[in-house]
């Protein structure tokens, strides 16, 4: 692993710990479900920390991210709170969205999240016109709009590609290739190259390991500084692995995908525990103190939903508020 | 009191709030130079440049998604939607995305975008040109969706839709776009969820939207030689719906006809007398009837397309027969 | 070759079904595919469709009767049946019922007095819209109003208001309350008529006559008359001056209250009712009634015809409605 990028001790630590905290958020959640705890479905993350960490590092708070219905880390790496996260997984008054959301729309504009979505690819357009309200109104702020490759099959990415490229956006599209769109391999839904097709319309393209998480920082900071400068918009393919199934509920998925090839990913190919190791091999964190922040980690994921099951539903006056905006 | 055509009245109304705000912008396909095929936008690219008013590519996921987008982040964006029709191209980012985004984000997010487009039979445009299809997005929460029936609504609806801090869409009769109206030089707003009484009678309701207002209009003229003295209101908007001012001219005048230029199939017709039957139950003397578009895709020729929108004659006839007390249905 | 009309099988666990309401009658022409009449399954009101060209006939069974499936309750037959053929085929039904254990009329009925229809096994239904003794049909606004006014839509309609009502159709400006009407009849020929006809019924012959004068008066198909009984029962008459049967809604009430020392009842409630009391040798009618129902012209007429064929029940036994 290349020992490039951010050479800042603190920068490094607050990656990890990042990561670590998106990982133990989806395992309590997975729990949550598991345990007929929580209502609903939701779409693990697990597996792909690297993407989300290495490039929301690399924004500032008012960059823009869209996020997906595999959303949570993104969330998180844009700077969302567990206890609001839960409490909008458990359908709570205090959930970032008054439990509204849900699990695939956790919206957290405070931090630039304009909100996870639930229709593939339906967020390619909002990023897109993100990115043009921000040239519109004279800021620097950048977008990046997360996706999965299988919202390449969408018809609107392309559209909106078209205008981003000709309008000169600074918007990053980044893909998030884990090779399986929903239970179908995703070599069996898409032809040709996916950065290729960026490619066709002008648009620069990037493919990078999204199992690291520096090199993944590593290629963000550089194109969001020139996304900021005018030089956009980018394209990125991030090459990663989702440890679970489409969803919770996709337990036994052995006629879509190998058990070998899911072990072979989590034993080697894990962004935490490798990033972890090459802490330890660098000198910069030890095994006790990865372990300490793991521990942090989880008794923070522990006390928020503690915290998140103890807080109230919404009112039922609620259901009703926020159809419209009420006219200031 | 000057009288201005309806695309004027639309123009005004664009030009004057993106002069009042500067967030306001202009996106769709030819806008700018080319003005709209029915030269609405015409003029306002020289004032206001190609950043504001974007031409873009044929594309509406695409650029009704930018613009759902844009509004989301501090701008307010009017996305125009060449024909009615193609809003079935868009429908997952003006109902999924922009009706629910406010709601689903507990209130935090935003999205002010209007979304203009026509609607209106009877061009010989054929069935993929020619439908009224409000009723399909006033059946979504979170969308605002008005119908002028004038140049003079025409801008007062627009204006105040472009301040409203809602995804409002807003269907001009693209066959009124040369009609001529009264319009104030002043600037002025109509608010949304007020109907208007056209002009008060004592025997029966006809209500009508956009298209339709002039038919009933005429409708009552016709009436009115017969010794009937009907009232009519064009409601403006149908979401949100000011069923206050129909449900009072009911119990006054004991009967309703309904008029709207969309299919008559779960339309906007139905819904309105629904509320009635509802609402004026032990006030009705007569079925409320409905009068929309027939329920076959508009046809070419004139001589069937002819067929398909209610006329003034129809409804004339409609309101004879309820109050004169026949049986208009098999019982 | 007369098809016969069976009690069809229209649900699953169906064995017998409710005649709600017949469409057509004893003689009438009959088309295949013309609804002949309305049945309640367990499930739901189910319309019974001609399956034969011709005219109704030997009609056996009543609206309300409960009919065993598979039976037969009417024919088809090519010919126009004479005028009597109906009747027959109501009593013959009617027998039926009684022996099945359901309250029959045997005990009232006298050979002086017209055979009444079977009594209903269960409480009148709603009659199908449009049918002339169904449901009235009026619009919401009328029927809110006519409540409003005490007017009674029956009463309109019995006395050839068109359907539907409208608002505007109903009486404008109406008496409040009820008002009433009297009149003192000769008693000689009817009580010489009760002396020698042995189990002749007073008050069916009341019945008769009063449903006579309403049909004479308003020329309507159908005329019944509810009689309210002292014991606080009451009973309707289909028809009575017609021998019985056929279905209709009461447009009158009648009390006799020749047994008593009473001499008059005037119900202050609405709706149309005549009560007859003794009055030396002869009778006391009185009529009382809401003028939004009844107009007073009318009243005056029906009360008037009433004492008529009191007075000369011959006349009226012998004519009928003349």
């Amino acid at each position: 692993m290349p020992a490039t990028g951010k050479i800042n001790t603190e920068s490094y630590m607050r990656m990890y710990r990042q990561m670590v905290r998106i990982r133990e958020f989806e395992d309590t959640a997975n729990q949550l479900y598991l345990s007929a705890r929580m209502p609903g479905i939701t779409h693990m993350y697990s597996g792909q920390e690297a993407v989300a960490v290495g490039i929301c590092e690399a924004l500032r708070v008012t960059d823009r991210i869209t996020s997906t219905h595999r959303g949570h880390g993104h969330c998180i790496a844009k700077g969302g709170e567990f206890k609001a996260m839960f409490c909008e997984l458990l359908g709570k008054e205090e959930g970032y969205c008054r439990g509204k959301g849900g699990s695939m729309h956790i919206a957290d504009q405070l931090n630039g999240n304009l909100g996870a979505n639930a229709i593939v690819g339906g967020s390619t357009g909002i990023a897109t016109g993100s990115a043009l309200s921000a040239r519109m109104l004279g800021t620097d702020d950048i977008t990046v709009c997360f996706f999965g490759d299988g919202a390449t099959a969408q018809g609107i990415w392309y559209e909106v590609m078209n205008m981003a490229a000709l309008w000169k956006l600074p918007v990053i599209y980044a893909c998030e290739n884990n090779g399986y769109s929903e239970y179908t391999r995703t070599d069996e839904i898409a032809s040709g190259s996916i950065g290729a097709r960026a490619e066709a319309f002008g648009i620069e393209s990037h493919q990078v390991d999204g199992q690291d998480v520096l090199a993944v920082n590593d290629l963000a900071a550089r194109l969001v500084e020139r996304a900021r400068k005018g030089e956009g918009p980018f394209f990125v393919e991030l090459m990663t692995y989702r440890f679970h199934g489409h969803h919770v509920g996709d337990i036994n998925r052995d006629y879509y995908r190998a058990k070998s090839e899911e072990t072979a990913w989590m034993e080697q190919r894990d962004p935490i525990l490798n990033f972890g190791n090459w802490l330890s091999e660098q000198g910069i964190a030890s095994a006790e103190e990865l372990e300490s922040v793991n521990a942090e980690v989880r008794a923070d994921a522990e006390a928020a939903v503690e915290y998140a099951f103890s807080a109230r539903f919404p009112d039922a006056s609620e259901v009703g508020k926020h159809v419209y905006v009420e006219a200031s | 009191m000057r009288s201005i055509s309806l695309s004027q009245a639309v123009n005004e109304a664009i030009a004057e709030e993106m002069r009042r705000d500067e967030s306001v912008f202009l996106i769709g396909e030819d806008v700018a130079e080319a003005g709209t095929p029915f030269k609405v936008t015409s003029g306002l690219v020289e004032e206001f440049g190609t950043d504001r008013v974007i031409d873009t590519p044929i594309a509406e996921p695409g650029f009704v998604g930018i613009a759902v987008g844009a509004a989301m982040t501090g701008t307010r964006p009017i996305v125009d939607i060449m024909f009615g029709d193609f809003l079935f191209l868009v429908m997952d980012q003006l109902c999924n995305q922009a009706a629910k985004t406010h709601y689903m984000s507990g209130g935090k997010l935003k999205v002010p975008l209007v979304l203009r487009t026509n609607l209106g039979a009877t061009r010989r445009a054929g069935a993929q040109h020619s439908q009224s299809l409000h009723a399909l997005v006033a059946h979504i929460p979170g969308l605002k969706v008005a119908l002028p029936s004038s140049a003079y609504e025409a801008k007062g609806l627009l204006k105040s839709a472009i301040r409203d801090d809602n995804p409002v869409v807003i269907f001009e009769d693209k066959l009124m776009y040369q009609d001529k109206a009264p319009v104030p030089e002043d600037e002025y707003l109509i608010p949304f969820g007020r109907s208007e009484v056209l002009r008060e009678g004592s025997d029966v309701t006809l209500v009508g939207t956009s298209s339709m207002r002039q038919v009933c209009e005429k409708a009552a003229d016709l009436l009115a030689g017969g010794g009937i003295d009907a009232e009519v209101i064009d409601p403006r908007t149908i979401a949100p719906l000011d069923e206050d001012t129909i449900l009072r001219s009911v119990r006054k005048t004991s009967r309703a006809i309904v008029v709207d230029e969309g299919h008559r199939n779960y339309g906007v017709t139905a819904e309105i007398a629904s509320r009635i039957g509802e609402k004026a139950f032990y006030h009705l003397d007569a079925p409320v009837i409905r009068l929309g578009a027939m329920d076959v895709p508009v046809p070419f020729s004139p001589a069937l397309e002819d067929l398909t929108v209610p006329t003034p004659e129809g409804v004339a006839e409609c309101a004879r027969r309820i109050v004169s007390g026949e049986h208009v249905h098999a019982p | 070759m007369p098809h016969e009309v069976k009690m069809p099988q229209l649900g699953m666990t169906q064995d017998s079904g409710v005649i709600v309401a017949w469409q057509k009658s004893s003689g009438d022409r009959v088309a295949k595919g013309d609804v002949l009449f309305e049945v309640e399954t367990d499930k739901a009101t189910m319309e019974v469709e001609a399956t034969a060209d011709g005219y109704l006939s030997d009609v056996r069974a009543d609206a309300g009767s409960d009919v065993p499936v598979g039976d037969v309750i009417a024919l088809i037959v090519d010919d126009e049946p004479g005028p009597d053929t109906g009747q027959e085929a109501a009593t013959a039904v009617a027998d039926r019922s009684a022996s099945q254990g359901q309250s029959g009329p045997g005990d009232e009925a006298s050979p002086a007095a017209p055979r009444p229809a079977a009594p209903q096994p269960r409480p009148p239904r709603p009659m199908p819209s449009g049918a002339a003794t169904g449901r009235i049909l009026a619009s919401p606004k009328a029927r809110r109003l006519a409540a409003e006014r005490g007017i009674d839509l029956a009463a309109l309609r019995a006395q050839g208001m068109p359907e539907p009502i409208h608002a505007g159709d109903l009486p404008s400006s109406v008496p409040a309350g009820q008002s009433v009407l009297m009149a003192r009849v000769d008693g000689g020929a009817l009580n010489a008529l009760l002396e020698r006809s042995e189990g002749a019924d007073r008050t069916r012959l009341f019945a008769a006559f009063a449903a006579g004068a309403w049909r004479k008066l308003f020329g309507v198909d159908d005329v019944a008359v509810e009689v309210r009984l002292l014991d606080g029962t009451s009973a309707v008459h289909a028809n009575p001056d017609r021998g019985g049967g056929g279905g209709a809604r009461a447009v009158l009430s009648l009390v006799d209250l020749c047994d008593t020392r009473v001499g008059a009842y005037a119900p202050a409630g609405g709706g149309v009712t005549v009560s007859a009391a003794r009055d030396g040798k002869g009778f006391a009618l009185t009529l009382s009634f809401g003028e939004g129902s009844l107009a007073i012209t009318h009243a005056i007429a029906l009360l008037d015809d009433i004492a008529a064929r009191i007075e000369d029940p011959i006349r009226q036994l012998l004519h009928g409605t003349s």
